[in-house]
């Protein structure tokens, strides 16, 4: 952090390198996840790699079984050696949803950001933009992890004969994502009260 | 819950600085506050006033808070 005389007064101040920073970090996030999520299976799909799907199904170990241990399900990766070209654009849905995720979220934080260093935080866009990523992390999240599962099951069920097996898959919400989007939802709020007393201090000689 | 604009209070300072041949910024100097600040009172722009800043205008002009502020009647 720059030593300015408002840093040395407060050390939780966020000045103009620590906005720097941040919008630094929050753009090599959308980017990391970018190359994970798409670029990376973009990749494998150029070079013809097999494309793979988790899934949760029942195990068997003869060893446990013999010694009377109980166990639950396996995580399973399968493999699509030759998959079609609608099943690999299938696959880059979540991903490409999630980085969509993150960088409409990361515009909204540099946004709101951008109106506190102007010193007008408290106007009616902000407001409406805390809501808008408190939408995104909220919902927006949540519905991701749950398009993943029709989607990985389309897969599964277009190319693979589970033989009697079940198949199941393992939902986890972002619960994370979640108390951040309500949190956000609630500091929304408190910049609708700032705003408020902004008017009222308004014309005050 | 507050209360709409418009208001009907009505600033007299022009008048009382015309009787005292005082300029605005001689009363904005001696009150304490900015020429600016004075200059929206008088022009009927300001939304509050601070009792602070009333007694201080007060006591340099000698008046009344009423002799500063009065409420038009309107159309009621």
């Amino acid at each position: 952090m720059r030593s300015t005389r408002r840093s040395r007064q407060d050390p939780w101040g966020f000045d103009r390198t620590d906005r720097y920073a941040f919008v630094g970090l929050l753009g090599l996030v959308v980017l990391v996840q970018a190359a994970v999520l798409v670029g990376v299976p973009a990749g494998a799909w150029v070079q013809g790699d097999p494309l793979p799907v988790r899934m949760l199904g029942p195990v068997t170990v003869p060893a446990l079984d013999a010694a009377g241990v109980g166990y639950g399900e396996a995580s399973y990766e399968v493999a699509f050696d030759d998959p079609s070209v609608g099943l690999r654009l299938l696959a880059l849905v979540p991903g490409v949803l999630t980085v969509v995720l993150a960088a409409w979220a990361t515009w909204l934080v540099v946004a709101v950001m951008r109106a506190v260093a102007s010193g007008e935080p408290f106007a009616q866009p902000t407001v409406r933009r805390l809501r808008t990523l408190a939408a995104v992390l909220a919902i927006g999240a949540p519905v991701v992890s749950f398009v993943e599962l029709p989607i990985h099951g389309a897969l599964l069920g277009a190319a693979l004969d589970p033989g009697g097996r079940e198949v199941s898959f393992a939902v986890d919400p972002p619960w994370e994502a979640v108390v951040a989007g309500l949190f956000v939802a609630l500091l929304a709020e408190a910049f609708v009260v700032g705003g408020r007393l902004r008017d009222d201090v308004e014309g005050l000689v | 819950m507050p209360v709409d604009e418009p208001h009907r209070v009505v600033c007299h300072l022009d008048r009382l600085l015309e009787e005292r041949g005082m300029t605005l910024a001689a009363l904005a100097e001696a009150v304490g506050v900015t020429v600016v600040n004075l200059s929206v009172l008088k022009n009927d722009r300001a939304k509050a006033i601070r009792f602070s800043t009333l007694t201080a205008i007060c006591d340099v002009l000698g008046c009344q808070p009423g002799d500063v502020l009065s409420l038009d009647p309107g159309e009621s």
